[in-house]
């Protein structure tokens, strides 16, 4: 045993040290052309010394011109199939890990006479296609998570690692670029699939057999004993036991009856997956038809690794094609196969097999959603606790949490935000000043699709309609619709990663406060605000999105958020505080990705609130004109969702601002933007989706809102955005300072009350506007109009319009009325505003009085049945309406003033006593729910008695 | 083991495990199957054969078809590494070229081979030619050249340090990787199920060791109980 062969090694060392131009030449001029291509094969098998040696001598426009030889002369070659199969085996030799030749093979076209072969009767030359295609596509795209030290399976071809620098191969995007698989060859490839995978039983090939020195000879044989093997092999799965099988010693060895068919079935499957690494491939595939062939390999292969290359394709499909979805979730098997890949031992295979369901529970056909997300949960948080796994976890855990807070609530519990911060403070990209090479390549590579262009790339792929779906499904939180970046988290390392620890912060964030807390404490603030300027769009929106949920806290803005953008700043050159974070929010309203505008937009809406810092400074940084454009109806780059969030971000700017926010609002926002938002219904625009009228009424309130904190007074008055409690501190109205008044009148004015130039110059103004306004010079009624249209639109639905003459003496306690909400709160605003307005000077006070339809619908609300968030403030109206104006009362300097306005008091309370305000008043006071309702009634009716000038009022009231 | 702690132990005779031992039923199909297995995977064609003429067990497997994999395991091990290899590319291209380890290897024995023949000038070449580039990108690589090349030193390589590298073992163990890689490259088990039982029983001696004296396996070639030592 031991002395074997001395001669054959003699043979081995002289074979061994021909030379590359040798054996090139015999496979030129030599009579064997098979001989020389094995020659050459087991040369440069394993080694890539021998390849480079044998690429800088032609090697492969040499083989490759052998290829195109066989295909043209078809049956002239004396053994045609023979020298494809072992040309094609070069082939992908070459191409293994040697980036030259793969360029080179591109440029010579190799991949059409490599498909050509997948047409052959012969398996054989199928297989050698299909390899050569498999191993050039590996090498072609980016790595997918299994391109570990220690590959997964062999079959599935990791590149060899390596530890010296120079002989790393480079998995940059140069050479990924080199070769695609157009349509046809898709359609080959996904056919190997489907017939491959489809053969389950019948008559095998056997990979094994040894017919003669190739050993690749199809035999079919054997065929009872791998029926029988197969029989077995379908009750193991049966059973989904397939460790019990192997027990037995039937399952994966049996299956050698049509291995070579399951291999190619495992082969193609690879292909299929490495080209859904690439977004336009990945269309390719779904359109060649490659999720109905993975679906079933996955669900009936018995390869492992089969399995796994099914899986990943899947993985990568799904997101992107509903019909996939629900192909898939329409198989029963798919559930329990799911489940099972979840506990594979393999951590990669875990992984994957958590991508589809995190994609699938997402699906609204799916009917186990919630069962498969338990189970995903606990296997990706062990996967994140590993460090070799981490990085991949997060996309797909912020894909699996995004919809469900019991879901974000235990990963919560299970330490994961302190994991993920961990993950983002180690990225150095997020570290280092300036964004990595590898993080600009990855930005530019077209390999990292974001979700919301894959649309219309794709018109194949009905991906938009989907991802459009799931976006308004999701839009009361602004989250990213659709799980892209899973895929590309397996395709693009350091950005992705960023982005999934982002996005899953963001959604472990945006509802739970103590998420937040355990952020902030973990310090990696910095690394957020530094995302939102990173060079991936996905990266960017998500960093918006954290940013926005930790926005919603006032302590993380106080405490981290402002801190770590005014230290990034700093670093910078430039100054602390908000000044920081708002610019950098506000440059991203320009952004070209939707997603990141709008979380952009609904993080400064919570910035803005309370900083006043920061409301200068988002003015500061040019932010207003932005969010105003934001603001634009019909325009498609402008979904509802975000309008709702720029014209939130306005409203919230108002509030509680000083006059300078407010002059600088009104300069920037045309009234006529503000009466259409309004005037948009929810029914005339797209409200195809539930959400979508959410929003289109959300923006009708939000204009409303805004116009409210426009009609307060300075800053200080009270809060105008949140409860009804704007006006009811009544003392204060007295002690309005000019400047209210100004600034009303400068409301007044912006919407049109009466056409003169605007803004700054109006503000200069203000003397000559208000002498104006005293004269009673209207053109048309702007802003009093829009108020007078919400408080009617409530008094119809109420039913209480013309009724104002035969109040009084109706029933003690009339049942109260049930209005819509969205007409409650909208009416609500608009009665505060007015109540606001009638604060102001003289000239505004007669601009409502002027306005009779308003002061009607007010007077009408003024009913012991309407509701108190309703009557409470029209109450208030009356109270304001029937008080001394500011002007007129407290300036000492101009006497005549303060008669006249004693006299427009009495003419305005005259006024609500035509309207019969005195009677509903004093029922009011009987007899509404409310107590507050009834003091404030009383208050009222006291002072529309004494206003009116006279005395008996008040007694009666007592 | 302190004398506290052995008291806490339980301590089983050789009676009492030998009464536990009869009373598993461990079927005769069930030992059959599990040397069939063994040899199926380690393609010993003829053996299974044999075995399956003997014993009825069927070998679960179209014999035929693990023929190519005995062939390379017969090429190795007498020492024709080159047309082990060339086999191997025959059947699977992908197996030596995404396994660098076990290329590594397959070279490394035909370098032994070389040496065993007695062509120094060849065996140097072939180190140099094949083997360098890859001892090159790898540290571990690097260590087992310079192990296999220092054979070379000595005028009796098979008694030298490094003489075990010359031993039939070595080729076993080289026949053994690539067996199993063959095996996995075809989606099946790459080890036997008998090493990984007789692992399992050796693992669960160990937990039980910190919990009970009991009759133990020590030899495993044997199989023989050794009882307990006596505690008092």
């Amino acid at each position: 045993m031991t002395g074997g062969g001395s001669g054959s090694q003699e043979v081995a060392a002289v074979r061994m040290v021909a030379r590359p131009r040798e054996l090139l030449k015999e496979l030129r001029e030599g009579p064997d052309t098979v001989k020389a291509l094995k020659a050459i094969k087991n040369q440069v098998i394993g080694s890539k010394a021998k390849k480079a040696a044998f690429i800088s001598e032609g090697a492969v426009q040499q083989v490759v011109e052998v290829l195109k030889d066989c295909s043209k002369r078809g049956g002239s070659a004396v053994r045609p199939e023979l020298v494809q199969q072992q040309a094609a085996v070069v082939i992908g030799s070459l191409a293994y890990g040697t980036p030259a030749a793969l360029r080179e093979l591109a440029a010579h076209g190799v991949v059409p006479y490599l498909v050509e072969m997948l047409h052959s009767s012969d398996e054989a030359v199928v297989e050698a296609g299909l390899r050569a295609i498999k191993l050039i596509m590996h090498q072609s795209t980016p790595p997918s998570i299994f391109a570990t030290p220690e590959p997964v399976c062999s079959s599935s071809a990791c590149p060899p690692t390596t530890t010296a620098p120079t002989a790393a191969i480079p998995t940059s995007a140069a050479p990924c670029e080199a070769v695609r698989l157009d349509a046809a060859a898709m359609a080959a490839v996904v056919r190997c699939l489907r017939s491959s995978a489809a053969s389950t039983g019948g008559s095998g090939g056997d990979i094994a057999s040894g017919a003669g020195g190739t050993g690749l000879g199809p035999s079919d044989g054997g065929s009872g004993e791998a029926a029988a093997a197969m029989e077995g092999a379908k009750q193991a799965e049966a059973a989904d036991a397939p460790a019990a099988a192997v027990m037995h010693g039937t399952a994966p060895q049996g299956l050698c009856g049509s291995q070579r068919r399951r291999q190619m079935a495992a082969m193609a499957a690879a292909v299929v997956a490495c080209c859904c690494r690439r977004e336009e491939e990945r269309c390719v595939a779904i359109a060649a038809g490659a999720p109905g062939g993975l679906l079933q390999l996955l669900l009936e292969s018995e390869r492992p690794d089969a399995q796994v290359s099914a899986l990943e394709g899947l993985s990568l499909m799904l997101p992107h094609h509903p019909p996939a979805c629900e192909a898939a979730l329409a198989c029963p098997g798919v559930y329990g196969r799911l489940l099972t890949l979840l506990r594979d031992s393999e951590p990669a295979v875990r992984l994957l097999a958590a991508g589809c369901i995190a994609t699938l529970s997402r699906v609204p056909g799916c009917t186990q959603s919630e069962a498969m997300q338990r189970a995903a949960l606990p296997v990706l948080l062990r996967l994140l606790a590993q460090p070799a796994t981490r990085p991949h976890v997060p996309a797909v855990l912020a894909t699996l949490i995004e919809t469900s807070e019991p879901l974000q609530k235990a990963a919560a519990d299970a330490d994961t935000v302190k994991l993920l911060a961990g993950l983002l403070a180690s990225d150095p990209a997020t570290t280092g000043a300036a964004p990595t090479a590898a993080t600009a390549a990855a930005a530019a590579s077209p390999s990292l699709p974001p979700s919301t262009a894959v649309a219309p790339v794709c018109p194949s792929c009905p991906s938009s309609s989907s991802t459009g779906a799931a976006a308004a499904a999701t839009a009361a939180c602004g989250h990213r619709p659709s799980p892209a970046s899973f895929s590309a988290a397996a395709a693009v390392g350091a950005s992705c990663v960023r982005e999934g620890c982002l996005r899953a912060l963001g959604s472990l964030c945006l509802n739970r406060d103590d998420s937040r807390k355990q952020l902030l404490e973990a310090k990696v603030l910095r690394h957020v605000v530094r995302c939102l300027a990173d060079p991936s769009e996905g990266v960017r929106a998500a960093a918006a999105q954290l940013v926005r949920a930790l926005s919603r806290c006032v302590r993380s803005l106080r405490g981290g958020l402002l801190e770590a953008a005014g230290g990034s700043g700093a670093a910078a050159g430039g100054g602390g505080g908000s000044g920081e974070l708002a610019p950098l929010l506000v440059g991203l309203l320009e952004d070209r990705s939707v997603e990141v505008r709008s979380a952009a937009a609904a993080a400064l809406c919570n910035l803005v609130l309370d900083f006043s810092s920061a409301k200068a400074s988002v003015l500061a940084a040019g932010g207003l004109p932005r969010l105003v454009a934001l603001t634009a109806p019909h325009r498609p780059d402008i979904p509802p969702r975000l309008r709702l969030h720029a014209l939130w971000a306005l409203a919230n700017l108002t509030f509680r601002a000083d006059a300078g926010v407010r002059a600088a609002v009104m300069q920037s926002l045309p009234f006529s933007r503000l009466r259409q938002l309004l005037s948009e219904s929810p029914s005339a625009a797209a409200a195809t989706a539930a959400a979508n009228e959410e929003e289109e009424s959300g923006l009708s309130e939000q204009a409303m809102v805004l116009l409210r904190n426009l009609c307060m007074g300075s800053s200080g008055v009270g809060p105008g955005a949140g409860g009804g409690s704007a006006p009811s501190r009544g003392g204060h109205f007295h002690a309005s300072s000019s400047s209210t008044c100004t600034g009303l009148a400068a409301v007044l004015e912006w919407s049109g009350y009466r056409s003169s130039p605007r803004g700054t110059q109006a503000l200069q103004q203000q003397q000559a506007v208000q002498q104006e306004v005293a004269e009673g010079e209207w053109e048309g009624e702007g802003l009093l109009a829009v108020l007078r249209e919400q408080v009617e639109a409530a008094v119809r639905e109420a039913g209480l319009q013309g009724a104002a003459a035969e109040g009084g003496s109706s029933a003690p306690s009339p049942a109260p009325i049930a209005l819509p909400p969205r007409l409650v709160q909208l009416a609500a605003h608009a009665l505060f505003c007015t109540a606001n307005l009638l604060t102001g000077g003289a000239a505004t006070k007669h601009a409502v009085a002027a306005c009779d339809g308003l002061l009607r619908a007010v007077v009408a609300l003024l009913r012991p049945q309407v509701p108190e968030q309703l009557a409470l403030p029209a109450v208030w109206c009356a109270i304001n309406f029937t008080w001394p104006a500011v002007g007129g009362s407290n300036s000492s300097s101009a006497g005549g003033a303060a008669a006249a306005e004693t006299e427009a008091v009495q003419a305005r309370c005259r006024t609500l006593q035509v309207l019969g305000a005195a009677d509903l008043l004093a029922e009011l006071h009987r007899c509404h729910p409310s107590r507050d309702v009834q003091e404030r009634a009383r208050t009222a009716l006291e002072q529309l008695r004494k206003g009116a000038g006279g005395a008996e009022a008040a007694d009666a009231v007592n | 083991m302190g004398r506290g702690e052995a008291g806490t132990k339980k301590t089983i005779s050789l009676e009492a495990w030998q009464q536990k031992l009869d009373s598993v039923q461990v079927p005769k199909e069930d030992m059959n199957r599990l040397i069939m297995n063994f040899l199926v995977t380690e393609g010993y064609v003829e053996a299974a054969r044999m075995f399956e003429k003997e014993s009825g067990t069927p070998p679960g497997v179209n014999l035929d078809a693990i023929t190519d994999r005995m062939e390379v395991r017969r090429a190795l091990q007498g020492g024709d590494v080159e047309a082990a290899m060339e086999r191997v590319n025959d059947l699977d291209p992908e197996i030596l070229e995404s396994q660098p380890k076990l290329f590594f290897h397959l070279q490394q024995q035909r370098l032994i081979e070389l040496i065993r023949g007695g062509n120094v000038e060849a065996a140097l070449d072939f180190a140099q030619e094949a083997l360098a580039p890859l001892a090159e990108e790898n540290s571990e690589f690097l260590e087992e050249l310079e192990r296999t090349v220092a054979l070379l030193a000595f005028e009796d390589s098979k008694s030298s340090p490094v003489g075990d590298l010359m031993d039939v073992a070595q080729r076993q163990k080289t026949a053994s990787e690539l067996n199993a890689a063959i095996l996995h490259s075809q989606a099946q088990e790459r080890e036997p199920r008998l090493p990984l039982l007789l692992k399992l029983l050796l693992w669960a001696q160990a937990q039980l060791d910190e919990r009970a004296a009991y009759p133990r396996v020590q030899d495993l070639a044997t199989a023989q109980l050794v009882p307990p030592a006596k505690t008092d």
